[in-house]
């Protein structure tokens, strides 16, 4: 899905960068795309840098990147990767959960689908807005989970009759993390985003992240307490007359497969992009909006975007 | 009033789609239009992705009125970097409202008349 690759940690231009040291020559290339940023505009300096290929700006520039390219906010240490500017289309992510031998959710159910949310990892960061081709406003990883199926481990009918079948201790686990990728304020290729505007894109992403919560909540916590209500031999199920059915009996009442597939369904519908926290976030009072053209610091930018 | 969204094709640069959001007074009468009440062209790609974009809207000013005499234009030209489908909408609202989405108000009682959606890509 990514294009050019473009490194954008290199420098500011500022005397503890590295371009620094290249002294008059560094200073000159720096010129010289500023004169290009405020004559051929942000957006054709950017398709300059990132059209004929990987490394291209480097090439050009060696240890340079133009500052509208630059993330003057980053504190990640996300490489960020460049691809042609435009709209790709996001939807959920098909990819066939991880089974185990005995058919259960078993591991990383990854996906690949990027909206706008989350983790309370936090934010990871900040890029170029994704209008721009960039990472920032996004949140990887919608409807992902890392779980470890329970072991069910089973005694067969003894005296009372019945098989008995629970779940081993460490076992029937799952981890939801989220992060997302807030934007810089300032030039963002062909936008200039202010800092509420910036803030606000921030707030929209732990608003996805609050909603992926409200989804773990509703389907995985529930079944946090039915695997623990089972854990150890203690607290096993007696049903069935065998231990195959005594285990079919506990991973039904578990209903494992059936709460992962809910919590990545919800959290899909709900934070994907164009779902439902977009919809309502964006039609909501104090959403940013696009001023127009305007002419910030000497450089022209087509999009000025403020709350 | 009458709205309507058309493309510039030849102010464009590879890449780029210049779309024009205009308001004709279409009838006798002289109006005075408030630019706040004017919103588009706002883009809405075929699906989907990332950041929702941003709804397009006329920069605060001192004085946000404009005269339109019988049978004249009004409009807001946006230029956007961008491939793939989008569907551009344009509207005017009865006042201002701060809640917004790319083809409508919230509150529809808000709309006055939109523009019909232009396809590009």
């Amino acid at each position: 899905m990514w294009g050019d690759h473009v490194r954008v940690h290199e420098e500011h231009g500022d005397k503890d960068s590295p371009g620094a040291s290249r002294g008059p020559a560094a200073k000159a290339d720096r010129t010289s795309i500023e004169f290009l940023q405020r004559h051929a505009g942000n957006a054709a300096v950017a398709r300059l840098l990132t059209s004929a290929g990987p490394g291209t700006a480097a090439a050009l520039h060696p240890g340079l990147v133009a500052h509208a390219l630059l993330d003057e906010g980053s504190a990640g240490t996300e490489e960020f990767q460049a691809k042609p500017i435009g709209f790709v289309t996001t939807g959920p992510d098909l990819a066939t959960p991880p089974l185990n031998a005995d058919g259960l959710i078993d591991g990383e159910w990854t996906s690949e689908a990027v909206a706008t949310v989350f983790v309370n990892a936090g934010k990871a960061g900040s890029g170029l807005v994704n209008w721009a081709g960039g990472n920032g406003g996004t949140t990887p990883g919608i409807g992902a989970s890392t779980s470890v199926a329970p072991v069910i481990d089973t005694s067969p009918a003894g005296d009372a009759g019945t098989a008995r079948a629970w779940v081993r201790a460490g076992t029937g686990t799952v981890n939801v993390r989220r992060h997302f990728f807030g934007v810089p304020v300032g030039a963002n290729g062909p936008y200039y985003i202010t800092a509420a505007a910036a803030a606000r894109i921030d707030t929209h992403e732990q608003n996805h992240i609050a909603h992926s919560r409200l989804a773990h909540d509703a389907h995985l916590a529930p079944l946090e307490v039915r695997i623990a209500a089972r854990v150890g031999e203690a607290k096993a199920l007696s049903q069935g007359a065998d231990p195959a059915a005594a285990k079919a009996a506990l991973v039904a009442e578990l209903k494992w497969n059936d709460s992962l597939t809910r919590f990545r369904d919800q959290d899909n519908t709900d934070n994907l992009p164009g779902g439902t926290v977009d919809t309502a976030d964006s039609a909501s009072a104090g959403w940013y909006k696009d001023l127009g053209p305007r002419t910030v610091g000497g450089v022209n930018y087509a999009h000025y975007v403020d709350v | 009033m009458k709205l309507t969204l058309e493309r510039v094709e030849h102010a464009e640069e590879p890449g780029q789609i210049v779309v024009r959001l205009l308001v004709l007074n279409d009838s006798y009468d002289v109006v005075t239009l408030d630019r706040g009440r004017l919103i588009g062209p706002n883009p809405v790609p075929a699906r989907a992705s990332g950041l929702p974009l941003p709804i397009s809207m006329e920069p605060p000013v001192a004085d946000a009125n404009v005269v339109l005499n019988p049978w004249c234009l009004y409009g807001r030209q946006r230029t956007f970097d961008a491939t793939g489908g989008l569907t551009f909408h344009g509207y005017l609202l009865r006042e201002r409202s701060d809640e917004l989405r790319p083809d409508a108000p919230v509150d529809p009682a808000l709309l006055v008349v939109a523009a019909q959606p232009l396809t590009v890509g």
